[in-house]
Protein backbone atom coordinates (compact mmCIF):
# COMPACT_ATOMS: atom_id res chain seq x y z
CA UNK A 1 0.00 0.00 0.00
CA UNK A 2 1.42 3.33 -1.18
CA UNK A 3 2.15 6.39 1.23
CA UNK A 4 -0.78 8.01 0.36
CA UNK A 5 -3.45 5.20 1.13
CA UNK A 6 -1.77 4.13 4.18
CA UNK A 7 -2.31 7.51 6.20
CA UNK A 8 -5.54 7.46 4.63
CA UNK A 9 -6.67 3.99 5.81
CA UNK A 10 -5.56 4.50 8.88
CA UNK A 11 -7.36 8.68 8.94
CA UNK A 12 -10.31 6.87 8.35
CA UNK A 13 -10.26 4.52 11.41
CA UNK A 14 -9.59 6.76 13.40
CA UNK A 15 -12.29 8.90 11.91
CA UNK A 16 -14.41 5.72 12.89
CA UNK A 17 -13.26 5.61 16.55
CA UNK A 18 -13.31 9.30 17.54
CA UNK A 19 -16.73 9.17 16.46
CA UNK A 20 -17.74 7.71 19.49
CA UNK A 21 -16.42 10.05 21.86
CA UNK A 22 -18.22 12.08 23.83
CA UNK A 23 -17.47 15.58 24.79
CA UNK A 24 -15.93 14.56 28.18
CA UNK A 25 -13.45 12.53 26.75
CA UNK A 26 -12.89 15.09 23.40
CA UNK A 27 -12.49 17.60 26.32
CA UNK A 28 -9.82 15.70 28.15
CA UNK A 29 -7.87 15.03 24.85
CA UNK A 30 -7.70 18.60 23.63
CA UNK A 31 -6.57 19.91 27.37
CA UNK A 32 -3.92 17.43 26.83
CA UNK A 33 -2.60 18.91 23.60
CA UNK A 34 -2.92 21.92 24.85
CA UNK A 35 -0.78 21.41 27.86
CA UNK A 36 1.96 19.58 25.84
CA UNK A 37 1.64 22.44 23.06
CA UNK A 38 2.13 25.36 25.81
CA UNK A 39 5.05 23.74 27.37
CA UNK A 40 7.04 23.06 24.61
CA UNK A 41 6.50 26.60 23.20
CA UNK A 42 9.86 27.97 24.01
CA UNK A 43 11.92 24.97 22.14
CA UNK A 44 9.39 24.65 19.22
CA UNK A 45 9.82 28.19 18.48
CA UNK A 46 13.67 27.83 18.18
CA UNK A 47 13.15 24.57 15.95
CA UNK A 48 11.15 27.12 13.89
CA UNK A 49 13.46 29.99 13.66
CA UNK A 50 16.35 27.70 13.41
CA UNK A 51 14.88 25.42 10.28
CA UNK A 52 13.46 28.76 8.80
CA UNK A 53 15.60 31.23 9.86
CA UNK A 54 12.46 33.65 9.64
CA UNK A 55 11.03 35.64 12.65
CA UNK A 56 12.18 36.51 15.98
CA UNK A 57 12.41 33.56 18.60
CA UNK A 58 10.10 35.46 20.92
CA UNK A 59 7.67 35.90 19.33
CA UNK A 60 7.34 32.64 17.33
CA UNK A 61 6.89 32.03 21.54
CA UNK A 62 3.98 34.24 21.80
CA UNK A 63 2.41 32.87 18.26
CA UNK A 64 2.71 29.43 20.06
CA UNK A 65 1.11 31.14 23.12
CA UNK A 66 -1.60 32.52 21.37
CA UNK A 67 -1.70 28.92 18.84
CA UNK A 68 -2.06 26.67 22.76
CA UNK A 69 -3.20 28.73 25.56
CA UNK A 70 -6.00 31.73 23.22
CA UNK A 71 -7.24 29.08 21.04
CA UNK A 72 -7.98 26.51 23.77
CA UNK A 73 -9.21 29.05 26.09
CA UNK A 74 -11.59 30.14 23.17
CA UNK A 75 -12.40 26.82 22.13
CA UNK A 76 -12.93 24.59 25.44
CA UNK A 77 -16.06 25.39 26.45
CA UNK A 78 -17.56 24.68 23.00
CA UNK A 79 -19.96 22.24 22.76
CA UNK A 80 -18.65 20.21 19.32
CA UNK A 81 -20.28 16.29 20.79
CA UNK A 82 -23.46 15.13 20.47
CA UNK A 83 -26.57 17.44 21.00
CA UNK A 84 -24.96 20.87 21.20
CA UNK A 85 -28.14 22.78 21.20
CA UNK A 86 -31.93 22.72 21.60
CA UNK A 87 -34.67 25.11 21.35
CA UNK A 88 -37.95 24.22 22.31
CA UNK A 89 -39.93 26.57 20.67
CA UNK A 90 -38.23 26.06 16.89
CA UNK A 91 -38.33 22.17 18.03
CA UNK A 92 -35.16 21.80 16.98
CA UNK A 93 -32.10 19.45 18.30
CA UNK A 94 -28.63 20.56 16.80
CA UNK A 95 -26.36 17.79 16.97
CA UNK A 96 -22.74 18.00 15.95
CA UNK A 97 -20.68 15.51 13.90
CA UNK A 98 -17.51 14.99 12.78
CA UNK A 99 -16.24 15.97 9.27
CA UNK A 100 -14.01 12.86 8.66
CA UNK A 101 -10.14 13.14 8.08
CA UNK A 102 -8.54 16.33 7.41
CA UNK A 103 -5.30 17.51 5.66
CA UNK A 104 -3.84 20.73 6.65
CA UNK A 105 -1.48 22.23 4.93
CA UNK A 106 0.93 24.83 7.18
CA UNK A 107 3.11 27.76 6.34
CA UNK A 108 6.75 28.49 6.83
CA UNK A 109 5.96 31.86 8.17
CA UNK A 110 4.19 30.45 11.06
CA UNK A 111 4.79 26.58 11.43
CA UNK A 112 4.72 25.30 14.95
CA UNK A 113 1.50 27.68 15.82
CA UNK A 114 -0.38 26.86 12.81
CA UNK A 115 0.39 23.39 13.49
CA UNK A 116 -0.46 23.56 17.45
CA UNK A 117 -3.58 25.39 16.34
CA UNK A 118 -5.16 23.10 13.44
CA UNK A 119 -4.30 20.04 15.61
CA UNK A 120 -6.43 21.70 18.58
CA UNK A 121 -9.28 22.41 16.81
CA UNK A 122 -9.35 19.47 14.52
CA UNK A 123 -9.20 17.14 17.60
CA UNK A 124 -12.21 19.47 19.65
CA UNK A 125 -14.07 18.58 16.73
CA UNK A 126 -13.22 15.01 16.51
CA UNK A 127 -11.56 14.87 13.30
CA UNK A 128 -8.45 13.23 12.58
CA UNK A 129 -5.69 15.61 10.90
CA UNK A 130 -3.03 15.07 8.57
CA UNK A 131 -0.49 17.38 8.84
CA UNK A 132 1.50 18.30 5.52
CA UNK A 133 4.15 21.17 6.44
CA UNK A 134 5.63 23.54 4.27
CA UNK A 135 9.28 21.93 2.74
CA UNK A 136 11.35 24.52 4.47
CA UNK A 137 9.28 24.08 7.95
CA UNK A 138 9.37 20.19 8.04
CA UNK A 139 11.57 19.45 11.52
CA UNK A 140 9.96 21.66 13.50
CA UNK A 141 6.00 20.97 12.31
CA UNK A 142 6.73 17.25 12.64
CA UNK A 143 8.09 17.65 16.06
CA UNK A 144 5.06 19.73 16.75
CA UNK A 145 2.54 17.58 15.79
CA UNK A 146 4.55 14.36 17.22
CA UNK A 147 4.63 16.39 20.92
CA UNK A 148 0.36 17.02 20.32
CA UNK A 149 -0.19 13.46 19.40
CA UNK A 150 1.76 11.97 22.30
CA UNK A 151 -0.34 14.12 24.94
CA UNK A 152 -3.49 13.12 23.11
CA UNK A 153 -2.55 8.91 23.46
CA UNK A 154 -1.97 9.75 26.46
CA UNK A 155 -5.84 10.44 27.60
CA UNK A 156 -6.72 7.56 25.06
CA UNK A 157 -7.33 9.42 21.77
CA UNK A 158 -7.12 7.35 18.44
CA UNK A 159 -4.29 5.86 17.20
CA UNK A 160 -3.26 8.09 14.00
CA UNK A 161 -5.91 10.49 14.97
CA UNK A 162 -2.41 13.25 13.99
CA UNK A 163 -0.79 12.13 11.16
CA UNK A 164 2.06 14.21 9.36
CA UNK A 165 4.48 13.95 6.45
CA UNK A 166 7.78 13.96 6.98
CA UNK A 167 8.69 14.31 3.30
CA UNK A 168 6.19 16.15 1.52
CA UNK A 169 6.20 16.36 -2.86
CA UNK A 170 3.73 18.66 -5.05
CA UNK A 171 2.50 14.74 -6.27
CA UNK A 172 1.52 13.72 -2.60
CA UNK A 173 0.31 16.77 -1.62
CA UNK A 174 -2.22 16.52 -4.80
CA UNK A 175 -3.06 13.02 -4.10
CA UNK A 176 -4.19 13.67 -0.85
CA UNK A 177 -6.42 16.80 -1.66
CA UNK A 178 -8.27 14.93 -4.12
CA UNK A 179 -8.49 11.42 -1.77
CA UNK A 180 -12.11 10.19 -1.91
CA UNK A 181 -11.96 9.55 2.07
CA UNK A 182 -10.46 13.38 2.65
CA UNK A 183 -12.99 14.93 4.11
CA UNK A 184 -11.54 18.58 3.81
CA UNK A 185 -8.67 20.98 3.04
CA UNK A 186 -7.71 23.16 6.13
CA UNK A 187 -4.68 25.09 3.47
CA UNK A 188 -2.81 28.07 4.58
CA UNK A 189 0.05 29.47 2.78
CA UNK A 190 0.93 30.72 -0.62
CA UNK A 191 -1.85 31.27 -3.74
CA UNK A 192 -0.46 28.51 -5.48
CA UNK A 193 -0.91 26.32 -3.27
CA UNK A 194 -4.34 27.43 -1.94
CA UNK A 195 -5.68 27.65 -5.59
CA UNK A 196 -4.93 24.20 -5.85
CA UNK A 197 -7.06 23.01 -2.80
CA UNK A 198 -9.46 24.41 -4.29
CA UNK A 199 -9.61 22.68 -7.33
CA UNK A 200 -8.79 19.41 -6.05
CA UNK A 201 -12.39 18.59 -5.56
CA UNK A 202 -12.71 18.46 -2.27
CA UNK A 203 -14.03 20.59 0.47
CA UNK A 204 -11.33 23.33 1.20
CA UNK A 205 -10.75 26.07 3.52
CA UNK A 206 -8.30 28.10 2.27
CA UNK A 207 -6.40 31.03 3.20
CA UNK A 208 -3.64 32.90 1.30
CA UNK A 209 -1.75 36.33 0.76
CA UNK A 210 -2.97 39.54 2.38
CA UNK A 211 -2.31 42.92 1.22
CA UNK A 212 -3.47 45.06 4.44
CA UNK A 213 -3.73 48.65 3.83
CA UNK A 214 -3.64 50.78 6.80
CA UNK A 215 -4.92 54.28 6.69
CA UNK A 216 -4.57 56.76 9.69
CA UNK A 217 -7.08 59.56 9.43
CA UNK A 218 -6.22 63.05 10.30
CA UNK A 219 -8.53 62.02 13.36
CA UNK A 220 -5.75 59.56 14.70
CA UNK A 221 -3.23 59.74 17.37
CA UNK A 222 -0.31 59.93 15.17
CA UNK A 223 2.14 58.64 18.14
CA UNK A 224 0.07 55.63 19.27
CA UNK A 225 -0.90 55.41 15.31
CA UNK A 226 2.88 54.77 14.37
CA UNK A 227 3.69 52.96 17.52
CA UNK A 228 1.03 50.48 17.15
CA UNK A 229 1.60 49.96 13.40
CA UNK A 230 5.60 49.30 14.65
CA UNK A 231 4.55 47.18 16.56
CA UNK A 232 2.77 45.03 14.79
CA UNK A 233 4.51 45.21 11.48
CA UNK A 234 8.11 43.84 13.07
CA UNK A 235 6.26 41.46 15.63
CA UNK A 236 8.20 38.02 14.13
CA UNK A 237 9.88 40.47 11.39
CA UNK A 238 6.24 40.80 9.43
CA UNK A 239 5.48 37.62 8.86
CA UNK A 240 1.98 37.20 10.13
CA UNK A 241 -0.62 37.54 6.60
CA UNK A 242 -2.66 40.23 8.94
CA UNK A 243 0.40 42.37 9.28
CA UNK A 244 0.16 46.33 7.58
CA UNK A 245 1.67 46.23 3.98
CA UNK A 246 0.68 50.01 3.23
CA UNK A 247 0.18 53.38 5.79
CA UNK A 248 -2.00 55.54 3.82
CA UNK A 249 -2.72 59.22 4.83
CA UNK A 250 -4.11 62.23 3.95
CA UNK A 251 -1.11 64.86 2.33
CA UNK A 252 -2.75 67.11 4.79
CA UNK A 253 -0.98 65.25 7.68
CA UNK A 254 2.36 63.13 5.78
CA UNK A 255 4.76 65.34 7.18
CA UNK A 256 3.76 64.85 10.68
CA UNK A 257 2.85 60.59 10.09
CA UNK A 258 6.46 60.88 8.63
CA UNK A 259 8.02 62.53 11.16
CA UNK A 260 6.50 60.11 14.01
CA UNK A 261 7.49 57.28 11.85
CA UNK A 262 10.95 58.87 12.16
CA UNK A 263 10.89 59.75 15.40
CA UNK A 264 10.13 56.12 16.00
CA UNK A 265 13.29 54.69 14.09
CA UNK A 266 11.34 54.24 10.95
CA UNK A 267 13.46 54.98 7.66
CA UNK A 268 11.80 56.46 4.71
CA UNK A 269 13.43 55.43 1.71
CA UNK A 270 14.41 57.78 -1.16
CA UNK A 271 13.24 56.96 -4.52
CA UNK A 272 16.33 55.49 -5.89
CA UNK A 273 16.82 53.50 -2.51
CA UNK A 274 13.03 52.69 -2.96
CA UNK A 275 14.69 51.04 -6.55
CA UNK A 276 16.91 49.17 -4.62
CA UNK A 277 14.61 47.69 -1.69
CA UNK A 278 12.49 46.36 -4.71
CA UNK A 279 15.27 44.69 -6.19
CA UNK A 280 16.21 43.30 -3.33
CA UNK A 281 13.19 41.92 -2.31
CA UNK A 282 11.34 41.14 -5.66
CA UNK A 283 12.83 38.09 -7.25
CA UNK A 284 12.35 39.74 -11.11
CA UNK A 285 11.98 35.98 -12.63
CA UNK A 286 9.03 35.12 -10.51
CA UNK A 287 7.54 38.88 -10.11
CA UNK A 288 6.99 37.17 -6.33
CA UNK A 289 8.66 38.04 -3.41
CA UNK A 290 12.32 37.38 -2.61
CA UNK A 291 11.87 34.19 -0.04
CA UNK A 292 15.62 35.14 1.31
CA UNK A 293 14.01 38.48 2.43
CA UNK A 294 10.71 36.81 4.17
CA UNK A 295 10.94 37.27 8.21
CA UNK A 296 13.96 39.12 7.81
CA UNK A 297 15.05 42.01 10.48
CA UNK A 298 14.61 45.62 8.38
CA UNK A 299 18.70 45.54 8.59
CA UNK A 300 18.98 42.87 7.01
CA UNK A 301 16.75 43.78 4.25
CA UNK A 302 18.65 46.70 3.80
CA UNK A 303 22.09 45.48 3.91
CA UNK A 304 20.93 43.37 0.51
CA UNK A 305 19.57 46.35 -1.18
CA UNK A 306 23.06 48.14 -0.74
CA UNK A 307 21.29 50.44 1.92
CA UNK A 308 23.01 52.18 5.31
CA UNK A 309 19.71 53.42 7.23
CA UNK A 310 20.48 54.65 11.27
CA UNK A 311 21.23 51.50 13.46
CA UNK A 312 18.06 51.02 14.93
CA UNK A 313 15.70 51.27 12.15
CA UNK A 314 12.53 49.00 12.57
CA UNK A 315 10.87 49.73 9.60
CA UNK A 316 12.39 50.49 5.27
CA UNK A 317 9.18 52.81 4.24
CA UNK A 318 8.83 53.51 0.45
CA UNK A 319 7.08 56.37 -0.62
CA UNK A 320 4.95 54.88 -3.37
CA UNK A 321 2.06 57.07 -5.22
CA UNK A 322 0.50 53.61 -7.66
CA UNK A 323 -0.63 50.80 -6.70
CA UNK A 324 -0.26 48.09 -9.74
CA UNK A 325 1.36 44.68 -10.85
CA UNK A 326 4.35 46.47 -12.02
CA UNK A 327 5.02 48.14 -8.62
CA UNK A 328 5.51 44.97 -6.77
CA UNK A 329 6.18 46.90 -3.18
CA UNK A 330 2.61 47.69 -3.57
CA UNK A 331 1.95 44.03 -2.86
CA UNK A 332 2.62 41.75 0.20
CA UNK A 333 5.66 41.67 2.04
CA UNK A 334 6.01 39.93 4.99
CA UNK A 335 8.89 41.40 6.12
CA UNK A 336 9.77 45.15 7.76
CA UNK A 337 8.82 46.95 4.62
CA UNK A 338 6.12 48.86 4.31
CA UNK A 339 4.87 51.07 1.62
CA UNK A 340 3.48 54.83 2.32
CA UNK A 341 0.86 56.76 0.31
CA UNK A 342 -0.36 60.39 0.70
CA UNK A 343 -3.16 61.41 -0.93
CA UNK A 344 -4.99 64.95 -1.62
CA UNK A 345 -8.05 63.92 0.51
CA UNK A 346 -9.97 61.58 2.74
CA UNK A 347 -12.08 59.99 -0.21
CA UNK A 348 -8.18 60.05 -2.08
CA UNK A 349 -7.36 57.95 1.06
CA UNK A 350 -10.10 55.68 1.19
CA UNK A 351 -9.95 54.94 -2.89
CA UNK A 352 -6.11 53.83 -2.09
CA UNK A 353 -7.16 51.62 0.70
CA UNK A 354 -9.38 50.09 -1.76
CA UNK A 355 -6.43 49.74 -4.61
CA UNK A 356 -4.68 48.00 -2.05
CA UNK A 357 -7.52 45.71 -0.79
CA UNK A 358 -8.04 44.66 -4.54
CA UNK A 359 -4.27 44.17 -5.25
CA UNK A 360 -3.89 40.76 -3.93
CA UNK A 361 -5.53 41.42 -0.44
CA UNK A 362 -9.75 40.50 -1.09
CA UNK A 363 -11.44 39.73 1.88
CA UNK A 364 -8.19 39.37 4.06
CA UNK A 365 -7.59 42.34 6.88
CA UNK A 366 -7.69 45.91 6.46
CA UNK A 367 -7.34 48.43 8.90
CA UNK A 368 -7.68 52.32 10.40
CA UNK A 369 -6.52 54.69 13.20
CA UNK A 370 -9.62 57.28 13.29
CA UNK A 371 -11.58 59.13 16.25
CA UNK A 372 -14.00 59.82 13.88
CA UNK A 373 -16.74 57.30 14.32
CA UNK A 374 -18.05 58.43 11.12
CA UNK A 375 -15.08 57.75 9.13
CA UNK A 376 -14.33 54.19 11.33
CA UNK A 377 -17.70 53.47 10.17
CA UNK A 378 -17.61 54.43 6.33
CA UNK A 379 -13.98 52.70 5.91
CA UNK A 380 -15.55 49.46 7.34
CA UNK A 381 -18.36 49.51 4.71
CA UNK A 382 -15.56 50.64 1.72
CA UNK A 383 -12.77 47.75 2.51
CA UNK A 384 -13.70 44.13 1.50
CA UNK A 385 -11.97 42.70 4.22
CA UNK A 386 -12.95 40.26 6.76
CA UNK A 387 -11.57 41.94 9.45
CA UNK A 388 -11.44 45.59 9.29
CA UNK A 389 -9.54 46.29 12.86
CA UNK A 390 -9.59 49.73 14.09
CA UNK A 391 -7.00 52.05 16.48
CA UNK A 392 -5.51 47.86 16.66
CA UNK A 393 -2.10 46.72 15.23
CA UNK A 394 -3.16 44.33 12.20
CA UNK A 395 -0.92 41.88 12.93
CA UNK A 396 -2.63 40.80 16.04
CA UNK A 397 -5.97 42.20 15.92
CA UNK A 398 -6.30 39.67 12.82
CA UNK A 399 -5.45 36.90 14.67
CA UNK A 400 -7.65 37.98 17.60
CA UNK A 401 -7.82 36.98 21.20
CA UNK A 402 -5.39 39.92 22.40
CA UNK A 403 -6.61 43.32 21.48
CA UNK A 404 -10.03 42.28 20.14
CA UNK A 405 -12.41 39.47 21.15
CA UNK A 406 -12.40 37.87 17.61
CA UNK A 407 -11.36 34.16 18.09
CA UNK A 408 -7.55 33.64 17.55
CA UNK A 409 -7.35 31.70 14.85
CA UNK A 410 -4.01 31.22 12.41
CA UNK A 411 -6.75 30.45 9.30
CA UNK A 412 -8.23 33.58 8.51
CA UNK A 413 -11.07 33.37 6.32
CA UNK A 414 -11.26 35.87 3.46
CA UNK A 415 -15.21 34.94 2.29
CA UNK A 416 -15.92 35.20 -1.60
CA UNK A 417 -12.97 37.66 -2.49
CA UNK A 418 -10.57 34.78 -1.40
CA UNK A 419 -12.25 32.34 -2.76
CA UNK A 420 -13.31 31.07 1.03
CA UNK A 421 -16.93 30.06 1.81
CA UNK A 422 -16.11 32.10 5.00
CA UNK A 423 -14.69 35.20 6.96
CA UNK A 424 -14.58 33.57 9.99
CA UNK A 425 -11.59 33.61 12.00
CA UNK A 426 -11.86 29.57 11.12
CA UNK A 427 -12.33 27.89 14.64
CA UNK A 428 -13.50 24.81 15.91
CA UNK A 429 -17.49 25.84 14.94
CA UNK A 430 -16.39 25.73 11.24
CA UNK A 431 -14.79 21.74 11.31
CA UNK A 432 -18.70 20.51 12.37
CA UNK A 433 -21.35 18.92 10.19
CA UNK A 434 -24.30 20.77 12.48
CA UNK A 435 -27.34 18.06 11.80
CA UNK A 436 -30.67 19.13 13.07
CA UNK A 437 -33.43 16.79 13.89
CA UNK A 438 -36.71 18.81 13.34
CA UNK A 439 -39.51 18.35 15.20
CA UNK A 440 -43.06 18.86 13.49
CA UNK A 441 -43.89 22.74 14.18
CA UNK A 442 -46.67 24.08 12.25
CA UNK A 443 -46.15 27.16 10.18
CA UNK A 444 -49.45 28.96 10.91
CA UNK A 445 -49.53 31.12 8.23
CA UNK A 446 -48.59 28.69 5.79
CA UNK A 447 -52.04 27.12 7.42
CA UNK A 448 -54.42 29.40 7.16
CA UNK A 449 -53.10 29.91 3.30
CA UNK A 450 -55.75 28.16 0.65
CA UNK A 451 -53.14 26.18 -1.28
CA UNK A 452 -55.32 25.69 -4.38
CA UNK A 453 -55.07 29.46 -4.72
CA UNK A 454 -51.38 29.11 -5.99
CA UNK A 455 -52.60 26.55 -8.71
CA UNK A 456 -54.67 29.98 -10.30
CA UNK A 457 -52.66 32.05 -12.50
CA UNK A 458 -54.57 34.94 -12.32
CA UNK A 459 -53.71 35.26 -8.60
CA UNK A 460 -50.94 37.22 -8.64
CA UNK A 461 -48.89 38.95 -5.89
CA UNK A 462 -50.68 41.91 -5.42
CA UNK A 463 -53.61 39.97 -4.79
CA UNK A 464 -52.55 38.49 -1.49
CA UNK A 465 -53.07 41.63 0.77
CA UNK A 466 -57.15 41.49 -0.46
CA UNK A 467 -57.12 37.23 0.28
CA UNK A 468 -54.50 37.33 3.76
CA UNK A 469 -54.98 40.89 4.80
CA UNK A 470 -52.32 43.82 4.52
CA UNK A 471 -49.74 41.80 7.26
CA UNK A 472 -49.23 38.40 4.99
CA UNK B 1 -13.36 -14.52 25.94
CA UNK B 2 -15.63 -17.50 24.91
CA UNK B 3 -14.33 -19.60 22.11
CA UNK B 4 -15.87 -20.01 18.80
CA UNK B 5 -19.21 -21.23 18.95
CA UNK B 6 -20.98 -23.63 16.01
CA UNK B 7 -24.07 -22.84 14.79
CA UNK B 8 -25.64 -26.08 12.83
CA UNK B 9 -28.75 -24.36 12.08
CA UNK B 10 -26.94 -21.59 9.57
CA UNK B 11 -23.52 -23.77 9.30
CA UNK B 12 -21.16 -20.39 10.65
CA UNK B 13 -19.15 -20.28 13.35
CA UNK B 14 -19.88 -16.98 15.51
CA UNK B 15 -17.24 -15.61 17.47
CA UNK B 16 -19.20 -13.34 20.27
CA UNK B 17 -17.76 -10.35 21.53
CA UNK B 18 -18.69 -7.75 24.71
CA UNK B 19 -18.21 -4.56 26.05
CA UNK B 20 -16.48 -2.05 25.24
CA UNK B 21 -13.11 -3.13 22.99
CA UNK B 22 -10.73 -0.87 23.59
CA UNK B 23 -7.34 -0.53 22.58
CA UNK B 24 -5.88 -2.54 25.29
CA UNK B 25 -8.46 -5.31 24.91
CA UNK B 26 -8.04 -5.48 21.48
CA UNK B 27 -4.36 -6.08 21.38
CA UNK B 28 -4.75 -8.76 24.13
CA UNK B 29 -6.94 -10.54 21.78
CA UNK B 30 -5.84 -9.88 18.54
CA UNK B 31 -3.37 -12.97 19.13
CA UNK B 32 -6.02 -15.14 20.51
CA UNK B 33 -8.37 -14.11 17.20
CA UNK B 34 -6.18 -15.11 14.72
CA UNK B 35 -5.14 -18.07 16.33
CA UNK B 36 -8.77 -19.13 16.44
CA UNK B 37 -9.94 -17.90 12.63
CA UNK B 38 -6.53 -19.76 10.91
CA UNK B 39 -7.25 -22.89 13.08
CA UNK B 40 -11.21 -22.56 11.98
CA UNK B 41 -9.74 -21.91 7.93
CA UNK B 42 -7.24 -25.42 8.63
CA UNK B 43 -9.92 -27.52 9.75
CA UNK B 44 -12.73 -26.04 6.75
CA UNK B 45 -10.95 -23.42 4.24
CA UNK B 46 -14.77 -23.12 3.24
CA UNK B 47 -15.82 -22.39 6.83
CA UNK B 48 -17.94 -19.11 7.41
CA UNK B 49 -17.55 -16.85 10.30
CA UNK B 50 -19.67 -14.15 11.93
CA UNK B 51 -18.33 -11.92 14.12
CA UNK B 52 -21.12 -11.22 16.95
CA UNK B 53 -21.52 -7.75 18.46
CA UNK B 54 -24.71 -8.05 20.28
CA UNK B 55 -23.35 -6.60 23.55
CA UNK B 56 -20.57 -4.36 22.03
CA UNK B 57 -20.78 -0.31 22.47
CA UNK B 58 -17.81 0.94 21.57
CA UNK B 59 -14.96 -0.24 19.38
CA UNK B 60 -11.88 1.67 18.38
CA UNK B 61 -9.83 1.32 14.94
CA UNK B 62 -7.86 -1.41 15.77
CA UNK B 63 -10.75 -3.61 16.41
CA UNK B 64 -12.03 -2.45 12.95
CA UNK B 65 -8.72 -3.75 11.82
CA UNK B 66 -8.65 -7.34 13.66
CA UNK B 67 -12.42 -6.78 11.32
CA UNK B 68 -10.34 -6.24 8.19
CA UNK B 69 -7.65 -8.78 8.68
CA UNK B 70 -10.42 -11.40 9.22
CA UNK B 71 -12.32 -10.69 6.34
CA UNK B 72 -9.32 -10.63 4.44
CA UNK B 73 -8.17 -14.72 5.49
CA UNK B 74 -11.49 -15.86 5.22
CA UNK B 75 -13.02 -17.04 1.23
CA UNK B 76 -14.87 -13.84 0.17
CA UNK B 77 -18.16 -13.88 1.52
CA UNK B 78 -17.66 -16.16 4.06
CA UNK B 79 -17.42 -13.10 7.17
CA UNK B 80 -19.76 -11.60 8.33
CA UNK B 81 -20.52 -8.81 11.41
CA UNK B 82 -24.04 -9.36 12.84
CA UNK B 83 -26.22 -7.65 15.64
CA UNK B 84 -24.24 -5.02 15.36
CA UNK B 85 -25.71 -2.44 17.74
CA UNK B 86 -26.57 0.84 15.72
CA UNK B 87 -23.92 3.00 17.00
CA UNK B 88 -21.40 0.25 16.52
CA UNK B 89 -22.99 -0.04 13.03
CA UNK B 90 -22.80 3.56 12.38
CA UNK B 91 -18.48 3.49 13.04
CA UNK B 92 -18.21 0.95 10.64
CA UNK B 93 -19.80 3.09 8.08
CA UNK B 94 -17.34 5.38 8.71
CA UNK B 95 -14.55 3.59 8.14
CA UNK B 96 -15.63 2.46 4.84
CA UNK B 97 -15.99 -1.10 6.06
CA UNK B 98 -19.78 -1.34 4.80
CA UNK B 99 -18.73 -1.75 1.45
CA UNK B 100 -16.58 -4.40 2.36
CA UNK B 101 -18.12 -6.85 4.52
CA UNK B 102 -21.51 -7.75 5.33
CA UNK B 103 -22.68 -6.06 8.26
CA UNK B 104 -26.37 -6.68 10.15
Amino acid sequence: MDQVALIMEKAVMAAAEFNQFDQAATDRVVEAVFRAAFNARIRLAGMAVEETGMGVKEDKVLKNVLASLLVYRDIRGEKTAGVIGYDERLGITEIAQPLGPIFALTPVTNPTSTVIFKILICLKTRNPIVISPHGRATKCSCETARICYEAALAVGAPEDCVQWISEGSHDLTHRFMSHPNLALILATGGSGLVAAAYSSGTPAIGVGPGNVPVLIDRSADFPFAVSSIISSKTFDNGTVCASEQAVVVEKAVAEEVRAEFERQNCYFASPEETAKIEAAVINPKTGGVNPAIVGRPAAEVAKRAGLEPPAGTKIIIVPLDRVAADEPLSGEVLAPVLAFYAEEDYPAACNRCISLNYRGGLGHTAAIYANDEERIRQFGGLMNAGRVVVNTPSSQGGVGGTFNTLPTSFTLGCGSGGKNITTDNISAKNLINIKKVCRRRPNAMWDEFETGKFLDDSFDADSLPGEYGRNF
Amino acid sequence: MPPIDYDPATEIHVRRFQGKLTSDRCQAMAGEVEAEINSLIEEDPEARLAFDLAGVDFIVSAFIRLCLQAARRMPKGNFTIVHCQPEVRKIFSVAGLDKLIELS
